[in-house]
């Protein structure tokens, strides 16, 4: 298990004081994809790299099956590091080296003899489906080719961790799915515990367990993947909400005035946000016979949220004031977050 | 042959003298730009890895180096051929002939040279010692197995250049009696003014800066993927 407590981290230059990572606590269980988003800045590579003690922390506790290994010295720490696979945006393979020798130099102190470590990387390589680059050097492979063997690379000791910093912000949307896919057989057939650095919604979406939102050095909210994104407290999560999927196109077209989002009198707008706990009834149907009142979805979007799928409806009430909102209250008391957006 | 010794009439007397003399050139510029090579290797590495965010950060080892290499440069050779001789007495026993002038060579090559590997070390992409530190390796490993062998290509490249600038330095150690081609120039061409010994040496300097040339070009083009 990871756990940080209260994990500080000031970057101080001649511009002033960067306040990277603020007092952030978290746990990470073993064997879990957990997510950490943020934009921009947030803070996010600060973190991931306390976890590694790359960046060591100001104050706060790193402790990981237990230990606290901000106290180690660094010989003991470069033991620790060597169970803690890392991968990068920009893959970060040495350029002189051959696939082979890139995946074998992290293999240098691991004590196995040649035949072993010939064996071991072999059998990596084959793991990430990349047996027949085994001699190209990394600027003859593609983005996902050259992060393959990032991972083949992170994962050459055994580690029980994997920290991915951006490993797919660098690469087109279908090679980040088969990326994805890679590191999800990896935690399932390893167990390996992968903390996922990002400001792509769609990796979270696809792959996390659990999901920490960081804004300007802090962890604003955690929870489940699909908690986290189907009742988002903070801003910052509803704009990544926005950013995946295009609900967000309905406040552009609001503010432009759209006709689409026109109302005539006696009309009102909601947000609906449903969970696969609601999705299977017929609300809507029910609710317009129940309480007399005509709804017309305008827009629609379904989220698949790791498993659990995660529906947005824009739906326009007309009828009597009061049926509209007895309406809303019913379709509130089953657990659909409705928002009145116009 | 014959075409050769009218282009150049003095060449046959003075053949076994133009072969001890580039013997004395290549034996300079072998011996201290091996020496070199090495504290080259040494200092620049050094600057890289103290240097403010380096992996053994040490700002005030890093300034002295700095401010070292830059006063060292500073000093013309000529003038830090005679500034060394106590030194060169001191540390080879001889401020006199080719041995004489290794000090001298080594204190006007290392400085430039240091700079040189400097600026080839810092073109290692920085991803490259975060993700050795990531895999656990000490700075030691990462100044070896990262920092000088992933610039292997800008190393080959500085060590050419500085190579050819020893070779010019050298001919001008051999203007105060170390020997070598620039010794053979002086006191033939110049002094005795037969013109044709300085084209000699002009093409003997050539041919030693070709190879180097040479050679640095193919090591670059091996290491270089
Ligand atoms: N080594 C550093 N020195 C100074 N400031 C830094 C350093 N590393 C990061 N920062 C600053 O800390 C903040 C957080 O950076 P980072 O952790 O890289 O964010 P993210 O990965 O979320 O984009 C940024 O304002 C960045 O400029
Ligand atoms: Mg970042």
């Amino acid at each position: 298990m990871i756990e940080l407590k209260n994990v500080t981290k000031t970057f101080n230059s001649a511009a002033g004081n960067v306040h990277a990572v603020q007092n952030v606590s978290l746990k990470i269980e073993d064997g879990e994809i957990f997510g950490i988003i943020g934009f921009s800045g947030a803070g996010k590579s600060t973190l991931v790299r306390c976890i590694n003690l790359l960046e060591r922390p100001d104050s706060g506790e790193v402790i990981i099956d237990g230990s606290d290994i901000v106290k180690l010295p660094e010989k003991e720490l470069r033991t620790v590091r060597r169970k803690m696979g890392m991968i990068f945006q920009h893959f970060n393979l040495m350029p002189s080296r051959t696939v082979y020798n890139n995946v074998g130099f992290a293999l240098r102190k691991s004590g196995l003899s040649k035949e072993e470590k010939d064996k071991k990387i072999r059998s990596l390589l084959e793991l990430v489906d990349l047996s027949d680059k085994i001699d190209s050097y990394p600027s003859q492979l593609s983005g996902g080719q050259k992060q393959r063997v990032a991972i083949a690379r992170a994962l050459a000791n055994d580690p029980k961790i994997l920290l991915c910093d951006e490993a797919t912000s660098a690469l087109d949307p279908q090679t980040t799915r088969s990326i994805l896919r890679l590191l999800e057989s990896v935690n399932k057939k390893l167990g390996i515990t992968i903390v996922i650095i990002t400001h792509q919604m769609e990796v979270v979406k696809d792959i996390c367990d659990r999901v920490a939102v960081m804004e300007t050095g802090s962890v604003v909210e955690e929870g489940r993947t699909a908690d986290v994104f189907s009742h988002p407290k903070m801003p910052v999560t509803k704009s990544f909400i926005e950013t995946a999927g295009n609900i967000g196109k309905i406040y552009e077209l609001i503010k432009e005035d759209n006709p689409l989002t026109r109302l005539n009198p006696g009309e009102r707008m909601y947000m609906l946000t449903y969970t696969s706990v609601n999705t299977k009834d017929a609300i809507i149907s029910y609710v317009s016979r129940t309480y007399n009142v005509n709804a017309s979805i305008i827009f629609g979007n379904v989220e698949v949220l790791k498993d659990i799928p995660l529906g947005k409806l824009v739906v326009v009430f007309s009828g009597e004031k009061d049926n509209i909102d007895a309406a809303v209250q019913y379709i509130r008391s089953v657990g659909i977050d409705t928002e009145e957006i116009k | 042959m014959g075409i050769i010794y009218q282009i150049f009439p003095n060449l046959e007397k003075l053949a076994p003298e133009l072969m001890k003399c580039t013997g004395q050139t290549v034996q300079m510029v072998a011996v201290s730009g091996i020496i070199s090579f090495f504290f080259g290797l040494f200092f620049g590495s050094l600057l890289i890895v103290t240097r403010k965010g380096g992996i053994l950060e040490c700002v005030p080892v890093y300034n002295v180096i700095d401010k070292a290499i830059d006063i060292l440069r500073s000093i013309p050779f000529l003038i830090l051929l005679f500034l060394l001789i106590p030194l060169s007495r001191a540390i080879v026993g001889t401020s006199l002939g080719v041995e004489g002038a290794y000090v001298p060579l080594i204190f006007g090559t290392v400085p430039f040279f240091s700079r040189q590997i400097e600026t080839a070390i810092a073109e290692v992409d920085p991803g490259l010692i975060e993700a050795s530190e990531a895999m656990g390796f000490s700075p030691v490993e990462i100044i070896f197995s990262v920092y000088l062998r992933e610039s292997i290509p800008g190393i080959a490249r500085v060590s050419m250049i500085t190579l050819i600038s020893l070779i010019g330095l050298t001919t001008m150690a051999g203007a105060v009696g170390a020997g070598g081609v620039g010794d053979f120039a002086i006191r033939y061409g110049y002094q005795l003014h037969q013109r044709d010994t300085i084209w000699i040496s002009v093409i003997i300097t050539l041919i030693m800066v070709s190879i180097v040339q040479i050679v640095g070009n193919f090591v670059i083009k091996k290491t270089k993927h």
